[in-house]
């Protein structure tokens, strides 16, 4: 299964490091590869190393407030 | 495979209006569970948009593509939150997790703490991540993971639909077996229950008895928050 790789393309999109139209194209790989049942090579786009957070995730928090 | 679904939604005990909203179309082989923001009127509004709209989605061919228009729908209703929440000055978000199942996989997306769990073989799994401040905590070692359920910032998310211009989803595939069962939750259910009950829950009751337990279980812990279960359940050819 590609399960680790379709998680770290989302947060490498996510982080902006790839743009929309790669992550779409290699997210349609990953998952058409995922019921193949190919193990699939890593994106090129995916460096080894990654944050684990992602960083737009520090900058959009929502006000306790809103949820209350 | 086959598949059979049920869910629940209680308002809690302390709030007066329930903001979480969920889809249970095992015809379409897609669920929801939005948990919305903002207030009366407006999360509400926000979840019920978002389940109208993933209700609207049409089975293709492929789980891909399946993916593509469940994300198309959620941004759509991401850029009509932000007019909206312009419009009426105030804050208009709800949380999103889907689950889509095509054939012998299933597919999920999610923004906020919203979560999607998968029982098999006796052994309960959390296959979302939370997007949500003591989530971060816990990632950069300054929380344990037993801790950060009743850390008072447990109610802090840090993605959502309607709070940015820029909503990214989360998303991850899986395969299927028979047996399987899947729970997408509002985070009402876990800042209530532990992991461990909801497992025990799942393992020892059937659907429509599940749902209830579960519900009970949050409101029996105090049920300070909406909260809402959908269970599905994947069957043999």
């Amino acid at each position: 299964m590609n399960t680790s790789l379709l998680r770290r393309l989302a947060q490498a999109y996510a982080e902006q490091r790839i743009d929309r139209r790669t992550y779409i194209h290699e997210r349609r790989r990953l998952i058409d590869e995922a019921v193949a049942g190919v193990d699939s090579e890593p994106p090129r786009v995916l460096a080894p190393g990654e944050p684990t957070l992602s960083a737009i995730d520090r900058t959009i928090e929502l006000p306790r407030e809103a949820r209350e | 495979m086959r598949w059979q679904s049920v869910s629940a939604t209680h308002v809690g005990l302390v709030r007066k209006v329930n903001e979480d909203a969920i889809l249970d179309r095992p015809d379409l082989g897609v669920w929801a569970v939005a948990d919305g923001m903002g207030g009366h009127a407006a999360g509400d509004l926000a979840s019920q948009m978002l389940v109208e709209s993933l209700g609207r989605l049409r089975v293709p061919a492929d789980l891909s593509t399946f993916v593509e228009f469940a994300e198309h729908n959620i941004l759509a209703v991401n850029d009509r939150l932000l007019d909206l929440s312009r419009f009426r000055h105030q804050v208009i978000g709800s949380t999103i997790v889907t689950l889509l199942m095509h054939e012998r996989h299933c597919a999920f997306l999610w923004a906020g703490d919203s979560r999607l769990y998968r029982l098999r073989d006796g052994e309960l799994a959390q296959l979302t991540t939370d997007h949500s401040q003591v989530e971060q905590y816990v990632q950069q070692g300054l929380l344990s993971r037993e801790d950060a359920q009743f850390h008072p910032d447990n109610n802090l998310i840090t993605r959502a639909v309607g709070a940015t211009p820029a909503l990214f989803l989360d998303c991850d595939v899986a395969g299927m077996q028979p047996g399987d069962r899947y729970l997408l939750s509002s985070d009402g259910l876990d800042k209530h229950v532990i992991h461990e009950d909801i497992a025990d829950g799942l393992r020892r009751f059937e659907l429509p008895r599940c749902a209830r337990h579960l519900i009970n279980l949050a409101l029996e812990a105090g049920g300070t928050d909406n909260v809402s279960v959908c269970l599905v359940e994947v069957l043999d050819d």
